[in-house]
């Protein structure tokens, strides 16, 4: 995975084996860039890349590449994620179209959480493509021009492609399977699940590693800083695929300054990790909390962040 | 829901299945329109139109898709008028509630789930008829399966 020069800051960064930081950024639930502008201050400096959230938990808000486009001008590397519940192979590709058109060559690809689980259970999931098709095609789109269908196009669109592991879901054998097909398919970083619970974690890893899985995919350690013990019960409660152990809600709640828990927590969590073989870095998931990002970032060490390089001109032109 | 009950639910769906599946090619999404279309399914539209054709139609009334021949809308509007039932054709439909999707028609309108009788479903209906519903009630919630 070290062979080519890179196509983003992000992988950059991840090839030159510095420990990466990325953050997520929720689009508004309304008509308002002005949010990603605002939310970009706690990004710009303090991570190498922000990832773009896609109707996250399956409610709507606004779609994500005019806001990587916003964030780019605001001098923030953006990640644009996509799922397979809204769009089918052909907005896919549109999306995927503009992103590259607008200069932006990271892509996370997701299935989606189910739209039962948001705010339009009434609406039809699309589900044309699972994660796992959407990657092998989407690396045929970035390293041969070609639309899904195989029809070539014209120019290229390089691709820096992602996807997802949850390495709390059981059965663990077909977490690593699933890990393994993505790879296959042409994966290049994979972002996993909010890990609460370390050593389950290591379990994951583990397997993943007798595997050698983690030579061959960038892996990047989901964190989710919570404001309160409330939240962490909601989280527990409502999104799918997080697993929060009680003993983290205890410290919660016992705590005089929950906010300062939650950044001494974060921080803990990131020395753990970046101290295990196989994690490439850590990927901050601040539920509606961004500003908690600088913080975070200053505390665990991981300042100054490497300077972003001016884009290479192969890329540049294209 | 117990198991008796999901058992009687189950048999419904089941019978309902065989018998809709079988006569109009039913599609089980649940809010069942056959009786307003004339009993042709509007679900067998490619697009699964629900409020008429789509502007694809041809001269002669065929689908713009392949392999589909006569369109589904051009059928329910030729069966409705053998069946006198096109003004039932006329009302606007809403969306379709994709939750649905094989839950029992016949239980969606007995309950209003499927949104029948401003969603107080025809047990409602019939209350009223009958004089039993006082003015008041808000038995408006379905009992979902």
């Amino acid at each position: 995975m070290n062979a080519k020069p890179p196509r983003t800051h992000l992988e950059r960064v991840l090839q030159e084996r510095r420990f990466s930081i990325t953050a997520e950024v929720g689009p508004a639930k309304g008509p308002n860039l002005d949010l990603i502008r605002k939310k970009s201050v706690h990004c710009k400096g303090y991570v190498d890349a922000a990832f773009i959230t896609d109707n996250q938990s399956a409610v709507v808000r606004m779609s994500p590449v005019p806001c990587a486009m916003v964030l780019k001008e605001c001098g923030v590397e953006p990640v644009v994620q996509l799922t397979c519940r809204d769009r089918n192979r052909m907005a896919l590709q549109s999306e995927m179209l503009a992103m590259v058109g607008a200069g932006i060559h990271n892509l996370l690809c997701l299935t989606g959480d189910h739209q039962s689980l948001g705010n339009h259970p009434m609406a039809r999931g699309v589900f044309d493509l699972d994660s796992i098709s959407f990657i092998g095609l989407a690396r045929k789109f970035a390293d041969e021009s070609r639309f899904f269908n195989g029809e070539q196009f014209k120019g290229a669109a390089p691709l820096f492609l992602g996807g997802a592991a949850n390495p709390f879901a059981p059965p663990l054998h077909a977490r690593v399977v699933r890990l393994q097909k993505k790879i296959a398919n042409g994966v290049d970083f994979i972002n996993t699940q909010a890990i609460f619970d370390l050593p389950m974690f290591d379990t994951w890893l583990e397997a993943i590693k007798k595997e050698g899985l983690h030579e061959k995919v960038y892996i990047l350690a989901g964190i989710v800083p919570a404001k309160s013990a409330r939240a962490l019960a909601f989280m527990k409660e409502s999104i799918s695929g997080v697993f929060v152990p009680d003993g983290l809600i205890t410290r919660m709640e016992q705590a005089k300054n929950p906010e300062d828990e939650a950044i001494n927590w974060a921080v803990e969590m990131i020395h753990e990790l970046k101290n295990r073989e196989g994690v490439a870095g850590v990927h901050l998931m601040p539920v509606m909390w961004e500003a908690a990002i600088p913080e975070i970032v200053t505390r665990a060490g991981l300042l100054p962040r490497p300077e972003s390089a001016p884009q290479p001109e192969s890329v540049a032109v294209r | 829901m117990g198991p008796v009950a999901r058992f009687g639910y189950k048999s419904l769906v089941y019978f309902e299945k065989l018998f809709k599946q079988t006569l109009f090619d039913c599609r089980m999404c649940g809010a069942c329109h056959l009786s307003k279309n004339g009993m042709v399914c509007c679900m067998n539209c490619p697009k699964g139109l629900r409020n008429g054709p789509c502007g694809g139609t041809g001269i002669d009334g065929t689908c713009e898709v392949e392999g589909i021949g006569e369109c589904v809308w051009h059928k329910i509007y030729r069966r409705s008028a053998l069946l006198h039932t096109l003004a039932r054709t006329e009302k606007v439909k809403p969306a379709l509630d994709w939750s649905l999707q094989g839950t029992s028609s016949y239980l969606n309108l007995w309950t209003g789930r499927d949104g029948s009788f401003e969603g107080r479903g025809m047990r409602w209906k019939i209350k009223s008829l009958l004089g039993l519903e006082r003015s008041k009630s808000t038995d408006s919630t379905g009992a979902a399966p």
